[in-house]
């Protein structure tokens, strides 16, 4: 067992880890951060993703053992203070962009770095952002038009 | 409350695109799936799996994984014969002798990824640990893989007490085909079509959390159960358990399209072992494993195809031989046996149509339903005769379609076996579709690119999506089966604020029923949208549910939400009652509105809710006795969909109350060099009748849309020779990503149905429509150089069609 | 999947005709343990290879189909969780300068879940623990 410290959506968390436990384990199994979802064993799904210092990562392709000393951010450190959704979330409300919702966390994640990236937010551009990450109810459709949304509301 | 007030301008959310109760906590990563949940003591399953298609176990030794750090212990194939009844059979003989179980049964594994043995420990690491160190030896067997050699006379048996491969025959025989195919101006003959092996693979895969009370002998499941009560039936006789003391539940959970119909089958191995070690047991399926044995989508060869058609371009019929290949466990199968006949006639007036219909075990993973379960492959084929007849005789293929469609005046129209279409207009769908993806100028688009290496092709899909069906179909599989008609239930009550609550016997995976539900009764009630608190997924405890309570079959748009209106409607009655008295006024001068009951010619004589709940909770004195004792401000309802008993001899009745149709078409681009197809343009046209939400609608439009795109160009459950999956993970199953796709093209008819409460119909599975408009389009494309028999359709399958593939498997008879 | 190989071992034909049953000699090679003859006179090993990402113990069982002096031929069946392997592996032995050039040639058959990763990687991995094990066990010979 290893010991790790890693800030976590804000808050300073401590942990005793396997070498080869997975951040993704450790954040839902022992931190309960919902965000991070499995949804295959190979990296595909995306339903992961987080923040590691500032770097979209999967983290089910991440040790826990590699994030010590580090910075994570899972969906849950998107709404407001308030706890109201944040433009994006509000947003993919607003467009229908979940349905189950299960890819819906690593969906944010993914679609807050692409915003923040700088890059245009063109359809093919937001539609090449998203492809490493899955969902299987939506069709993406909405997905993209709530992304270009904020987007375009962001002032 | 009748249909007509649902449509008053009082309506004030109803039909309307109200934004989902579901998504804040969805968004706030606030939801609760199957493995969020954080459970005491909890340990885990991890299922040791055959590697072999077909195999004799011939020893078990656990010896290392009692060694491993956090064992706990296993549960063995000879333990759950002796612990367990296997699970019921819907076939009659000779198929009904087959045994399943939740381990492999009879010292046999029949299909690669069966489970054998199950293995607990205190974490999740130990458990996979102890599972990889068992060791099971094996003798291998002969396996068979495919359904055409699994009905040769000398093929291996997957399950040796049946005595073949066959698990259900049956010949459909309506109308006279071999008249029509003597007498028709023209025959057209396929040789043989294969509709592929593909699911929808939910992101969330399977997971199932087991708590064993031993104080009151009390299971508690929670997970994704699609079908809440007919899995507690299943699994209190398959662990010989009274079912009063199951109780099985749902929270978020993350898809079933179907597929998640069979959740009791690993649940039943987790709840051994909770029963057995003493403690909560989770079993949380990997990607690969859902691959393995998470429900595969029926796979069907369809074989001496005929249809006949005049000159005129009317099509008369068609038959043909179906193997429909169930893989090695008929595990809701062989319900496609029949299920498929609610769509015989597809979108066409056909008047005669003949199938022999064999559902084929093969040493494969089982088959589950999956969106658009049944139907869909023979709608598939019934599209690709339509287009295959068009190329071959020489009609437009839209003109062809539409003068085949069942035409707007002729509903309600009676198919061959006498389902009842309920409503629609085809040709104006289709005309709406071409539209969207500019016909004309797709024709122009593909004059100007012919010989440039880029191919254009144009594409129609027509489909049905019927729901609500008519259990009483399942004794044309098996005549003593005791299921006929549909329900389902609904529970709507006044807390003692007066808030609204309500539960719907349904279950929702993303479908938004927290939404439309709150929407019909915030309607009713005349309260605030946000006044209404809908149920969480389900909970078998809660006597919202009736036994066919769930979702699937496109249905809770009819089942759901009329057991809510009827619920509401004595919810209603009950709050009348209670003003009434208070306002010294008939129960029926009451209105409900603004949150308040009132009496209708006197708005200022007004009880708010919270008044009424208030009285009856608090202070049933101040009303008189006779209401005081009939009212309880909990109102639980049944809706009964209006069916009788099919014909069985003559295999005729109306199967499915309603069906919404879609009408899909696209233009793609081929590329003679690498046989890619990009999509250019995809439209899709839905007609579900009245709308509850039309965004929900279009939300399930879109999805259905990509997951049948995705099945025509990446999808494929493909085995090896050896009986071994090749698809066992996302990177060789490739599900398509927002990359892959362009934006769509929406519209939509309102046909309201004429045979539901408020007009609308079920909806969400789609059809498989792009299975057919992508099959349509390649063809379009390629000409009829090659022949497009097979519904998936990579960029290999498309470089042999454009060398002749299967060209001579089609004949022009006359 | 068919694979094949050749090298040269210092050891004499013979010396690696003698290997089977010879379960001592086994135990030393650095990548089995717990070698054992089973009943049926075949032999048992834990085969860890060292061409994998992480240490993968697979259970072995070796049985000998023919064996003459100008090779044999073995089926080696090996499991690991769902994960099995079977292989009929052709030894051939041509006398060398330096000893024996053994050449050798596999039927692959993978079966469970890795024979869908099979199809991109196993390939390699499979070629590089048999070509590990035949020179391992040469060098006890």
């Amino acid at each position: 067992m290893t010991e790790i410290n890693v800030i976590v959506d804000g808050k300073q968390e401590t942990g005793a880890v396997q070498d080869r436990t997975l951040l993704v384990h450790w954040l839902r199994d022992s931190l309960d951060k919902r965000g991070p979802k499995i949804g295959c064993d190979t990296g595909n799904c995306g339903a992961c993703t987080v923040r590691w210092d500032g770097q979209l990562v999967k983290s089910c392709m991440v040790l826990a053992v590699q994030a010590d000393g580090g910075t994570v951010e899972t969906a849950a450190s998107l709404s407001e203070e308030d706890g109201s959704l944040n433009r994006l979330q509000q947003c993919f409300k607003d467009h229908h962009a979940l349905q189950c919702g299960y890819c819906t966390s690593g969906m944010l994640m993914t679609a807050t770095d692409f915003l923040c990236s700088g890059e245009p937010v063109t359809e093919e551009a937001t539609r090449r952002a998203l492809k490493g990450n899955v969902c299987r109810c939506t069709g993406y459709h909405n997905i993209v038009r709530a992304i270009r949304a904020a987007a375009e509301e962001t002032p | 409350m009748t249909s007509d007030q649902l449509t008053r301008p009082a309506v004030r959310f109803t039909g309307k695109p109200m934004p989902r109760k579901e998504d804040d906590r969805l968004l706030k990563a606030q939801g609760e799936f199957g493995d969020d949940t954080p459970v005491a003591h909890l340990a885990y399953v991890v299922f040791v799996r055959s590697p072999y298609a077909h195999a004799r176990i011939t020893s078990i030794d656990v010896s290392a994984a009692e060694r491993v750090d956090g064992y706990l212990g296993c549960l063995l194939p000879d333990e759950v014969e002796q612990l367990t009844e296997p699970y019921v059979e819907l076939q009659g003989p000779p198929a009904d002798v087959e045994v399943d179980r939740c381990l492999a049964s009879g010292g046999v594994v029949r299909f690669s990824g069966e489970p054998v043995v199950a293995v607990a420990a205190s974490s999740r690491e130990a458990a996979r640990d102890a599972a990889a160190a068992v060791v099971v030896d094996y003798t291998p067997l002969p396996h068979v893989v495919d359904a055409r050699s699994a009905v040769l006379p000398d093929a291996p048996q997957v399950h040796e007490q049946i005595g073949s491969n066959v698990a259900f025959d049956a010949l459909y025989d309506w109308g006279d085909i071999d008249f029509a195919l003597e007498n028709a101006d023209h025959v057209i003959e396929v040789d043989e079509l294969h509709f592929h092996r593909f699911s929808s693979t939910p992101l969330e895969c399977g997971v199932v959390t087991v708590e064993y009370d031993a104080g009151v002998d009390t299971f508690t499941f929670t997970g994704g159960f699609a079908t809440p009560q007919l899995a507690t039936f299943n699994l209190a006789v398959a662990l010989r358990h009274p079912a009063n003391r199951l109780r099985v539940l749902s929270k978020d959970f993350g898809g079933s399209f179907g597929v998640k119909l069979n959740t009791h089958i690993p649940a039943t191995a987790a709840a051994l072992l909770a029963r057995k070690l003493g403690r909560p047991m989770r079993w949380t399926e990997t990607r690969s494993e859902h691959h393995l044995m998470g429900g595969h989508g029926n796979e069907r060869w369809f074989r001496d195809v005929k249809m006949a058609v005049q000159s005129d371009g009317t099509v008369l019929g068609l038959s043909y031989d179906a193997l429909d290949d169930v893989g090695a466990y008929t595990r809701y199968e062989p319900l496609g046996g029949v299920i498929w006949t609610q769509v015989a006639n597809a979108c066409y007036q056909l008047k005669h149509l003949k199938v022999r219909y064999r559902s084929i075990y093969t040493n494969k993973g089982p088959v589950h339903p999956n969106r658009g379960y049944s139907r869909m492959q023979h709608m598939w084929l019934v599209e690709r005769m339509m287009d295959i007849a068009a190329h071959k005789l020489g009609f437009d293929p839209v003109e062809f379609r539409l003068r085949n469609y069942v035409q707007p005046d002729q509903y309600p129209y009676t198919t061959v076996n006498g389902c009842v279409y309920d409503s629609g207009d085809l040709p104006l769908s289709l005309r709406k579709a071409l539209d969207l993806i500019d016909y004309p100028g797709a024709r122009r688009l593909q004059r100007e690119l012919a010989g440039t290496g880029k191919r254009i092709g144009i594409g129609i899909g027509s489909t049905l999506d019927s729901g609500t069906n008519n259990f009483a179909q399942a004794r044309l599989l098996n005549a003593h089966l005791p299921f006929g008609g549909n329900t389902e239930g609904a529970l709507v009550r006044l807390g003692a604020d007066g808030s609204v609550y309500a539960t719907t016997g349904g279950v929702a995976f993303g479908q938004g029923h927290e939404t439309t539900v709150a929407q019909v009764v915030a309607d009713m009630l005349g309260v605030a949208y946000d006044h209404v608190h809908v149920q969480r997924g389900s909970d078998s405890s809660l006597s919202a549910q009736t036994g066919f309570s769930g979702s699937y079959a496109s249905q809770f748009a009819v089942t759901g939400i009329a057991a809510m209106i009827n619920a509401t409607k004595r919810l209603i009655r009950e709050i009348s009652l209670v003003a009434s008295s208070v306002l010294k006024c008939e129960p029926e001068e009451i209105e409900l509105a603004d949150g308040a009951a009132r009496v209708r010619t006197d708005p200022e004589r007004a009880l708010p809710l919270a008044a009424v709940a208030g009285i009856v909770h608090f202070s049933p004195v101040d009303l008189p006795p006779e209401v005081a004792e009939e009212v309880g401000l909990v109102a639980r309802s049944v809706y009964r969909a209006p069916f009788e008993l099919p014909d069985l001899d003559r295999k005729y009745g109306n199967l499915t109350l309603t069906y919404a149709t879609q009408i899909h078409a696209c233009v793609v681009e081929i590329d003679e060099e690498t046989g890619h197809t990009k999509l250019l343009r995809y439209a899709m046209v839905d007609d579900c009748g009245t709308p509850i939400n039309p965004m929900v609608i279009e939300g399930q439009v879109h999805g259905a849309t990509v997951h049948g795109i995705s099945a025509a160009l990446f999808e494929h459950f493909a085995y090896d020779e050896h009986g071994q999956l090749a698809a066992g993970n996302f990177y060789d199953y490739h599900a398509a990503t927002a990359l892959d796709l362009p934006s769509f093209g929406y519209d939509s008819v309102v046909s309201p149905s004429p045979f539901t409460p408020i007009g609308a119909k079920g909806m969400g599975e789609g059809g498989g429509a792009p299975l057919h408009a992508l099959s349509a389009a390649i063809q379009d494309a390629i000409g009829t150089q090659g022949m497009v028999l097979a519904s998936f359709n990579p960029p290999e399958r498309v470089l042999q069609l454009l060398r002749g593939l299967d060209a001579e498997k089609v004949q022009v008879l006359r | 999947m068919n694979l094949s190989g050749r090298f040269e071992t210092s050891a004499a034909a013979t010396a690696l005709l003698a290997l089977h049953g010879g379960v001592d000699a086994l135990a030393a090679v650095p990548t089995l343990r717990d070698v054992r003859l089973d009943g049926s006179g075949n032999v048992r090993a834990v085969f860890t290879p060292r061409s994998t990402f992480v240490p993968m113990p697979f259970s072995i069982t070796v049985a000998v189909q023919q064996a003459g002096a100008e090779g044999v031929v073995l089926s080696v069946h090996g499991t690991r969780g769902p994960t099995a392997v079977d292989v009929m592996l052709v030894l051939g032995f041509t006398p060398g300068p330096q000893g024996t050039y053994v050449s050798w040639a596999a039927d692959v058959a993978i079966r469970g879940p890795a024979a869908t990763v099979g199809q991109r990687v196993v390939r390699d991995l499979v070629s590089s623990a048999l070509e590990e094990i035949l020179h391992d066990t040469a060098a006890v010979a």
